[in-house]
């Protein structure tokens, strides 16, 4: 054979291994695309966070950990959408005539995942357990009881030491109900991995850093409300565009995450897709150091908030997204007030007045305001590196601050280093080291009037800018005294006046929450009043058809089998080549 | 030879030991603790003496010095400790991730290992023209990159757009104790992605270290006698050349190896893939010190290993080493 012809060999050799290269690549596409097409009908809920085994002692965050514990366990009351607390496990219940004493009476025929009858003896046994260890919500909620007692099956008897106008709510419809069988006897109980519930839905499967598995609980109790999908899954994504483009491309249902402003009008434009808005009690504010000179004046304050513009900041960096901010802190949706202070309006001039008077003037004609003593003025905004909004927001502030003439230095840190320097170890009586810092609570804080007492008061655990005010602090001592639900409201309004003009803190917005999800899939989501979609409401209704379970799990292998594959596959390659050569 | 050994191994000792103070106490200097991941989110309005109460529970109450020796004494008897996020035992944290990473790196490794070497003998062999320098220039651009960008451009195109592959995960949870085929081939689409991420922005070391080591092996007396042998251009290249080209490349290619059990953080975090690098990220964020101290440990270990299993391979693949 001729050197021409060894080179069209050679050419026609190496062109049939391109093209098989080729085809093995569209078959692996087309038995993956077959295979995931045979994918059975379930729920597919993509989760921001890894919420360990979701019992209510290992579970990790308030949202989105907190709601999908509460599918898997049951409450005494419940939250509804209008987030009022209704009878949900309690068939009924009655109140001593000095509201010290609670007797309540369980739906008959409820029962755990694991099939044990659910008793009033459970309910006893939750409330002490749970008083006895602490994690999350459970042991501040149940403050304020003395005993709670099963005096039959069903019934159970609870008694206050003092009258809690919020009882319903917390701990009625806040504290969930653990088994007994399960719990008896555990003296550490973030080690339980038996996320055994009466819920809805029961965890079945969880793959650490993969996903979830939950499916209906096919007993559940409630006559109306039942488990609305057979079968959850749901798979960890951690990054932000990747939740948002599985959520275009279908491989997903739906996503815990916020959908940012600017991402709203893109996913609720894309076929097959539904963006539910709603507000949000969620508050991002600047934080103020007021132990700090010269922000323990309540005048350097005032000038502050007088050069932030809020509703430039909604209409820039929310895209009218959001609530105004409230001097008064509280959102003015809650429920416990009527109306609340307005935003003050941006005025230049009324700072540099304030700023005048307390000596802050530019002596050296450099632009910028000296202190009192004539020494250079400089304050930092320390702000969450990972959250871009509250970098842009920094920003814009520390402008307007500059243009008020106090130099100011936008420091953007891990959120970690942030959380250290605005509350050290979540502990107000540990310090602060810090000016200013964009931060943030979560819709928590403002659903409970008493959290107001743990912002604002001098002594609040959630008052990390050493705020301390005699007038503020009667207002909020009153808020303890309150024995009726309905007094609460002329104590919070009054408590939010007050504090507007202190300026404790600048709360810049409520911002409104968006979650994108495929009505194809579900669409029974119920936007919570102030929290969003991802609530048990959503997910119970009338019963529709929906997969079951699928085989059993063998992915601990699954890696080394493929693993073998691969290493199988270059090992014949490697000896066929050898012995070729 | 048994004298080399034993200080070899000193200094490895020494090393290790290094690693596990630097582990143990690097993470506990920065900012922020793990109350809030011990004690949820709620910590703030736990009672003083209630966060206290947990602080001694985890042992953190106590002196850096003596949480130390404890750590030390823990590891001593097999125990890499319990992770405060995950409430598990670090080991089988570990376990459970180490496979996919290791699925994920080595895979991405050996690819990016034979293209590289492909590339930069071929571009060695065509050194000064345009080939060179395109193939230069284009696996340069690749490099330097940002990670989570091809990342992203590769999801938009393949997973969003075209959905050839899947976007998430490593598995698609219905198909796992099912129709096995099938869940091998959903494995390894899930793999695709991240794979040619890591393919694209690793194949510059190996192309650029086989260039290199190529263009000084094509001025060897034997490759100008086998090409006077009138060989092919390929035999010349990839067999005479490509294969004593090669002795620098089997040495990046053991150390990667080692750091391929830390995984690849950027990738596994966009990709949703249930890695080491993911991993080791999520406790620092949430300052799990026994998880970070166990994964960095693990891939200590492995880079030792691999350094010392390429001090033993080197002289079977480079005779002129043995004969020192």
């Amino acid at each position: 054979m001729t050197q021409g012809g060894l080179e069209m060999v050679s050419r026609s050799a190496r062109g049939r291994r391109w093209v098989g290269l080729v085809t093995v690549l569209i078959v692996l596409a087309g038995i993956g695309t077959a295979a995931s097409g045979a994918e059975p009908p379930q729920l597919r809920i993509g989760i921001h966070t890894e919420e360990g085994w979701m019992t209510p002692y290992s579970y990790v965050t308030g949202y989105p950990g907190l709601p999908f514990v509460r599918m898997i366990y049951d409450t005494l009351f419940i939250m509804n959408a209008e987030r009022t607390p209704v009878p949900w496990m309690v068939r009924e219940y009655s109140t001593s005539e000095d509201g010290l004493t609670w007797t309540l009476k369980l739906h008959e025929g409820i029962e755990f995942h694991d099939g044990t009858p659910l008793t009033s003896a459970d309910v006893a046994f939750s409330y002490t357990f749970m008083t006895l260890h602490g994690h999350g919500p459970w042991q501040r909620s149940l403050r304020g009881i003395k005993s709670v007692e099963a005096t039959d099956e069903h019934t159970v008897v609870i008694q206050l030491e003092r009258v809690l106008p919020l009882f319903k709510q917390v701990p009625l419809a806040e504290v969930v109900i653990i088994p007994r069988h399960v719990w008896e006897g555990v003296t550490d109980p973030k080690t339980i991995t038996d996320a055994t519930g009466s819920g809805p839905y029961r965890l079945v499967e969880y793959q650490s850093g993969q996903f979830y598995r939950l499916e209906a609980h096919p007993n559940y109790f409630h006559a109306e409300q039942k488990p609305s999908v057979a079968s959850i899954i749901v798979p960890f994504i951690p990054d932000a565009t990747t939740m948002f483009m599985a959520l275009k491309a279908g491989e997903i249902d739906m996503g815990t995450r916020d959908v940012p402003p600017e991402m709203v009008a893109d996913l609720a434009g894309t076929a097959g897709l539904k963006v539910e808005r709603g507000p949000s009690y969620v508050s991002t504010l600047l934080a103020i150091n007021n132990q700090r000179p010269p922000f323990n004046q309540v005048d350097f304050r005032r000038a502050l908030e007088l050069v932030v513009d809020v509703q430039y900041l909604v209409d820039i960096i929310r895209l009218g997204q959001a609530t105004i901010g409230s001097p008064g802190f509280v959102h003015p949706m809650s429920p416990w007030v009527a109306a609340v202070p307005e935003a003050v309006k941006q005025d230049f001039a009324a700072a540099a007045r304030l700023l005048d008077g307390l000596g802050f003037t530019d002596r050296n004609g450099d632009g910028l305001r000296e202190d009192p003593q004539g020494n250079r003025f400089q304050q930092t905004i320390i702000t969450s590196a990972e959250r871009p909004e509250r970098v842009r927001v920094a920003q814009i502030i520390g402008d307007w601050f500059k243009q008020a003439g106090l130099d100011t230095v936008v420091q953007a840190m891990e959120h970690t280093t942030v959380q250290a320097r605005v509350w050290p170890d979540f502990d107000v009586t540990k310090g602060r080291d810090y000016d200013l810092a964009v931060w943030g609570w979560s819709a928590g804080v403002q659903e409970n009037p008493l959290n107001l007492w743990e912002v604002l008061h001098t002594r609040g655990t959630l008052n990390v800018g050493a705020f301390s005010d005699p007038a503020v602090d009667a207002i909020a001592e009153r808020l303890l005294g309150v024995t009726n639900r309905d007094d609460f409201r002329p104590v919070v309004e009054e408590l939010a006046r007050t504090t507007a003009g202190k300026v404790p803190f600048i709360t810049l917005w409520y911002p409104d929450n968006s979650y994108a999800y495929r009505p194809e899939a579900h669409d029974g989501w119920v936007y919570v009043r102030g929290l969003g979609i991802l609530d048990k409401l959503s997910l119970i209704g009338p019963v529709v058809a929906g997969g079951g379970p699928v085989g059993p799990v063998g992915a601990r292998s699954l890696p080394w089998i493929v693993l073998a594959v691969v290493l199988a596959g270059a090992g014949i390659v490697v000896a066929r080549r050898k012995r070729r050569s | 030879m048994r004298g080399r050994i034993g200080s070899q191994l000193v200094q490895y000792l020494v090393l290790i030991f290094l690693t596990l103070a630097l582990n143990f106490f690097l993470p506990r200097a920065m900012p922020g603790n793990p109350l809030s991941r011990l004690a949820g989110e709620d910590v703030a309005l736990m009672s003083p003496e209630a966060r206290q109460e947990l602080l001694v529970r985890h042992g953190l109450d106590r002196p850096l010095a003596v949480q130390f020796g404890i750590f030390l004494r823990s590891l001593a008897q097999g125990d890499l400790g319990y992770s405060f996020q995950r409430n598990a035992s670090v080991a089988s944290i570990i376990a459970e991730r180490l496979p996919w990473t290791l699925l994920l790196t080595t895979t991405a490794l050996t690819l990016q290992t034979l293209i590289g070497v492909m590339l930069g003998g071929w571009a060695a062999w065509r050194r000064g023209g345009s080939a060179d320098y395109g193939t230069m220039a284009a696996v340069m651009l690749c490099r330097s990159m940002p990670s989570f960008w091809i990342a992203m451009i590769l999801l938009a195109i393949f997973g969003a757009e075209l959905r050839w592959f899947p976007m998430f995960g490593a598995f698609k949870p219905w198909l796992v104790g099912g129709d096995s085929l099938a869940a091998v081939v959903d494995v390894l689409r899930h793999l695709a992605l991240p794979v040619t991420s890591m393919v694209v922005l690793g194949t510059a070391e190996t192309f650029m270290t086989m260039r290199y080591s190529m263009l000084d092996v094509l001025g060897e007396d034997y490759v100008r006698t086998a090409r006077a042998k009138g060989l092919r251009e390929a035999v010349v290249l990839y067999k005479h050349a490509g294969r004593n080209a090669l002795l620098p490349v089997a040495t990046v290619f053991m150390l990667s190896l080692g750091f391929a059990v830390g995984g690849a953080t950027v990738i596994e975090t966009v990709f949703a893939y249930p890695g080491m690098g993911r991993l080791m990220y999520e406790a620092v964020l949430g300052r799990d010190y026994p998880l970070l101290q166990g994964t960095f440990l693990v891939i200590t270990l492995a880079v030792i290993a691999a350094n010392i299993v390429a001090d033993l391979l080197y002289p079977l693949v480079d005779p002129r080493v043995r004969s020192t």
